[in-house]
């Protein structure tokens, strides 16, 4: 990572330098190249306009040379002579001879009417006369370029005129090799003689110099100056027409070959490149050095900050070079004090009660933390103030302020070996304090209540609280901070249920409050998915023996706790509010199975627990009206079961429900009859038609004579208020013979049937009409 | 350069006819109307002309006279009067001879019995020249300042055929041939090229080739 950092600045840095010097050179070589160009260009156009200059000068050079031999030799008397010989051969020779003399390549004499008198060439070249200008008078030389017979030519005519003789000599001097080369020679440039033989045709090369690959063909730009940087052609080339206006055109054509500029072009360009390169590695030599120098305090500076982020407290690094980077290494440094006031600021707030100055939950859950790590151990000791917002609320949250201060005041006195002393809560004080002895602990906690609940002075009010204390000793009692804050709360809870000044956690409390959490969450699932098991114990006739109705009794099997007594999730489905949810889910079972019985010809009523919360449902009535909506009986078959205790918690609530339910038709019965504190004049009130005796009245009564009695005076009793009786827990004949004997008229218990489940009800009736002699026969002592 | 001009007129031995005339013709330059003098004027006709002898001497490397009337059959001596030699030659088809140097006086004169224009000329100075206009009429003359020339016609007849010939001719190797309708006096433009500015120093080719 510190190295990639490092190469990346070292990197960044070297490929700034080198894109600028990149950049720079680039642009400094093209402008070079651009200007070179320009240069080779201009001077290859100054030295063509010398060339041309040189080139007119020589052939005018030539023609005045030629014009001078010319002259001689017509002057000359021989020539003249022969001339006027008028005979042809004489005349022939002559101007063969003379012709020679003045170096021509070819003669023509014409006389003054335009005849060909003599030639020097094979064959009549009538097209030669032609080329020269004969308007101008006879004695007028004049002058032209032609091509003829493949070569071209400069061909001048001059007057022959002695005394009486009046001819004119034509002489050709070819545009040769020799010439380009003189041409070439003094110009510096490669020379092309060529004619374009007719118009609209291309030109014939008549000489040329240099080894350049010509193309013999190719029509060179005709434009006289052509002004392009990048001619595609090969070379800088200037056209010279030698004949004026006068077709053919003869043209001498200069060429300076662009290799040789190109050649010189390139190598410069080589030059550059070489030099750019060598700039380069300086370049990157140089942004080596800046890095290393630049780079080194940068990343000591980086090291510094990350060390300044990971909350060490470094030492600000030496930098050396002034400038930035020691202000931003003071800058750090500025922000690393800054930080640390900060975050000092921000972890007292954060760890510390602001009231009393005391650690907070943070504090004493971190402290904790820190102990389970050292596997030390020590002794939690809480404390929970009962009445502190009745304090804030009458005398106002500023004396409730001054009471906690003052109770933290005396916390720290008290306890000066605590490990931490937190306030963790509203009225609440948590401090861990070293181990002790069972006793001492006693001894010391007793010790605190008595000086926490003596009172205190504040604005010179002695002013006294109660609180209850909690002890717990770890990590025997809560092994990490998860366990401490859920038995912390177990604690708290069960301290202010009982009484006492200080409750010691007890050890299995949190694994069966942690059995509830767990039947809680799967009770909802048991609800939802038919996880509950439906059983029905028959209730029977005692005077007939008859199966007349079944107590529908909820069963479950938990799939890992295995059976969970009903007493115990009904009370925890009222605890978490699932009680309604339950209650619905039994109505619908048992009207489902009921709804199975009467198509097997099972004619039993129903019996069916409501517990103290259904009563206060406003929904219950509608409810068991919707649900039992397709009853296939009158609706006092179906009997709700309500326990004394139900009744009491919120009678008048109760009362309410109870009507509906009577004026829905429904049978009421009061359940664990005998074990409630309700009075007989309650009892009168209430809209109940049936009382249904606690089965530990009736367990033992055959053997219990007290028992005998209370059963006897309430079937008495109930029979007087026009109740019927019902008794549960018959376990033996006798018991059940007694029931019969003092007319009770339903009864309940193993003696008689089991719960068993909804589909073995037909058997079961079947097996109890079996015993019906059984239990219809009556007791000889009886029989008066 | 104006040149003197010698006319030499052969004195009639015999007697005019009396059926004779005058014609006078006067001779202008064809493009400015301005009279041309020293034109030699002469009728085309075949007279009884009587041969004289003649001298074109040579002095101050020029020819005297420039312009010599000459009839058919006469002599002409060539003298040299300069102290240089002089190499005087013709190539005319009138007359080609050749006196090769010498100085004095030739040997022989030279005899010139075919009519024509004889241009003269000395092998050594170029610009030497001089004319030598042989005919056989007797109604020949030069033009005066004013470009007059009377010359006698014979009366009655129609036609006249005139020859002009001046040195300034295009072609001033034959005169130029010209129709009179009646034999009254009248005026004849002829063409002539321009005197050439002589410049001895230069090149005559050369000046010329440089006028183009």
């Amino acid at each position: 990572m510190g190295l990639a950092e490092r190469l990346g600045f070292r990197g960044r840095l070297i490929a700034a330098m080198i894109a600028l010097v990149v950049l720079v050179s680039l642009v400094i070589g093209a402008l070079l190249m651009v200007y070179l160009f320009e240069d080779e260009k201009s001077r290859a156009t100054q030295q063509l306009t010398i060339g041309e200059r040189m080139t007119r000068e020589v052939m005018a050079r030539r023609t005045d040379l030629n014009l001078s031999r010319l002259s001689v030799v017509v002057q000359d008397f021989g020539f003249r002579s022969a001339v006027a010989s008028g005979d042809p051969a004489t005349l022939d020779s002559a101007l063969e001879n003379h012709s020679r003399r003045a170096q021509a390549d070819f003669a023509l004499l014409i006389n003054s009417a335009g005849d060909l008198l003599a030639s020097t060439l094979n064959h009549r070249m009538p097209e030669v006369p032609r080329a020269l200008d004969q308007t101008g008078p006879a004695s007028a030389t004049t002058r032209a370029f032609t091509y003829v017979g493949g070569q071209g030519y400069e061909i001048l005519q001059v007057p022959v005129e002695g005394p009486g003789l009046r001819a004119r000599l034509v002489a050709g001097f070819r545009l040769d090799q020799s010439l380009a080369n003189v041409i070439a020679r003094l110009s510096g440039t490669d020379v092309v003689f060529r004619a374009r033989t007719r118009a609209g045709e291309g030109f014939q090369i008549l000489a040329a110099t240099g080894d350049h690959e010509m193309p013999m063909t190719q029509e060179l730009t005709p434009a006289p100056r052509t002004r392009n940087l990048f001619d595609p052609t090969q070379y800088f080339s200037r056209t010279i027409n030698l004949g004026g206006d006068s077709a053919p055109d003869i043209e001498a054509v200069l060429m300076i070959s662009r290799e040789a500029s190109l050649q010189n072009y390139y190598t410069r360009a080589e030059e550059i490149g070489l030099l750019v390169s060598a700039i380069l590695v300086l370049a990157i030599l140089l942004a080596l050095v800046i890095a290393r120098y630049l780079g080194k305090p940068v990343l000591q500076l980086a090291d510094y900050a990350r060390a300044v982020g990971d909350g060490q407290n470094p030492t600000p690094p030496d930098i050396r070079i002034g400038g930035e980077l020691r202000r931003l290494r003071n800058a750090l440094g500025d922000m690393l004090e800054r930080l640390r006031e900060r975050e000092a600021h921000i972890r007292y707030a954060a760890t510390h009660d602001d009231v009393t100055g005391l650690g907070n939950r943070n504090a004493l859950m971190q402290s904790a933390r820190e102990l389970f790590d050292e596997k030390g151990s020590c002794t939690l000791i809480g404390l929970r103030l009962d009445d502190l917002s009745d304090v804030n609320d009458t005398l106002g949250l500023e004396f409730g302020d001054k009471v906690l201060t003052g109770l933290s005041e005396r916390l720290q006195a008290e306890l000066p070996d605590a490990r931490i002393i937190a306030r963790t809560g509203g009225g609440e004080f948590l401090a861990l304090v070293p181990s002790r002895s069972p006793e001492r602990v006693d001894a010391l906690t007793r010790h605190l209540h008595a000086v926490i609940e003596s009172p205190l002075q504040i604005n010179n009010t002695p002013f006294s609280i109660r609180a209850v204390m909690i002890t717990m000793e770890l990590p025997t009692d809560a092994a990490d901070t998860n366990e401490l804050r859920r038995r912390l709360n177990l604690t708290f809870e069960q301290a202010q249920e009982h009484p006492e000044r200080v409750t010691r956690y007890q050890p299995g409390q949190d694994e069966s409050h942690l059995r509830e959490l767990q039947l809680i969450s799967d009770l909802h699932t048991a609800i939802s998915d038919n996880g509950l098991h439906m059983n029905y114990q028959p209730k029977l006739d005692t005077r007939t023996g008859q199966l007349v109705q079944v107590e529908a009794l909820v069963r479950w099997i938990h799939p890992e706790l295995g059976f969970v007594s009903p007493e115990e999730f009904i009370f925890l489905a009222e605890q978490s509010g699932q009680i309604h949810d339950l209650t619905a889910h039994i109505l619908k079972r048992v009207a489902a199975d009921a709804r199975a019985w009467a198509e097997q010809g099972i004619d039993a009523g129903i019996a069916i627990n409501l517990s103290a919360m259904d009563l206060t449902w406003p929904a219950l009535t509608k409810h068991i009206a919707e649900t039992f909506s397709d009853w296939h009986h009158d609706l006092d078959r179906i009997t709700l079961e309500v326990t004394e205790s139900a009744l009491m918690e919120d009678p008048d609530e109760a009362l309410a429900t109870l009507n509906q339910l009577k004026a829905l038709g429904v049978t009421l019965s009061v359940d664990d009859f005998g074990t409630g504190y309700s009075s007989l004049s309650q009892l009168r009130k209430l809209p109940v038609q049936e009382l249904k005796i606690d089965k530990s009245f009736v367990l033992k009564l055959d053997s219990e004579p007290q028992d005998q009695l209370i059963v006897k005076s309430t079937i008495d009793m109930a029979h007087g208020l026009g109740l019927k009786v019902v008794a549960e827990g018959i376990e033996t004949l006798p018991a059940w013979q007694l029931l019969q004997q003092w007319g009770c008229n339903l009864g309940q218990g193993f003696y008689l049937s089991r719960p068993v489940a909804a589909t073995d009800l037909a058997e079961t009736a079947r097996s109890l009409v079996a015993r019906h002699q059984e239990l219809t026969k009556r007791p000889m002592e009886y029989s008066q | 350069m104006r040149k003197s001009l010698a006319v030499v007129l052969a004195s009639l031995v015999w007697s005019m006819p009396a059926l004779s005339s005058e014609l006078t013709i006067t001779v202008t330059q064809g493009d400015s109307n301005e009279p041309v003098s020293d034109a030699v004027v002469y009728l085309d006709r075949v007279d009884e002309v009587t041969p004289i002898t003649a001298e074109v001497y040579q002095k101050d490397r020029a020819f005297h006279p420039d312009v010599l009337i000459l009839p058919v059959g006469s002599l002409v001596e060539f003298p040299n009067r300069d102290n240089t030699q002089h190499h005087v030659y013709s190539f005319s088809p009138a007359k080609p001879f050749n006196i090769e140097l010498y100085a004095d006086k030739p040997e022989a004169p030279v005899l010139f019995d075919t009519p024509g224009i004889v241009e003269l000329g000395c092998n050594i100075h170029d610009h030497m020249q001089a004319f030598i206009i042989v005919t056989n009429t007797i109604a020949i003359g030069q033009t005066n300042d004013e470009g007059r020339v009377t010359l006698t016609t014979r009366a009655g007849s129609g036609q006249l055929p005139i020859k002009i010939w001046h040195p300034r001719l295009p072609d001033n190797t034959r005169p130029i041939l010209r129709q009179l309708d009646s034999a009254t006096s009248q005026t004849l433009a002829i063409d002539l090229v321009p005197k050439p500015a002589m410049d001895d120093s230069m090149d005559l080719l050369q000046q010329r080739f440089r006028e183009l």
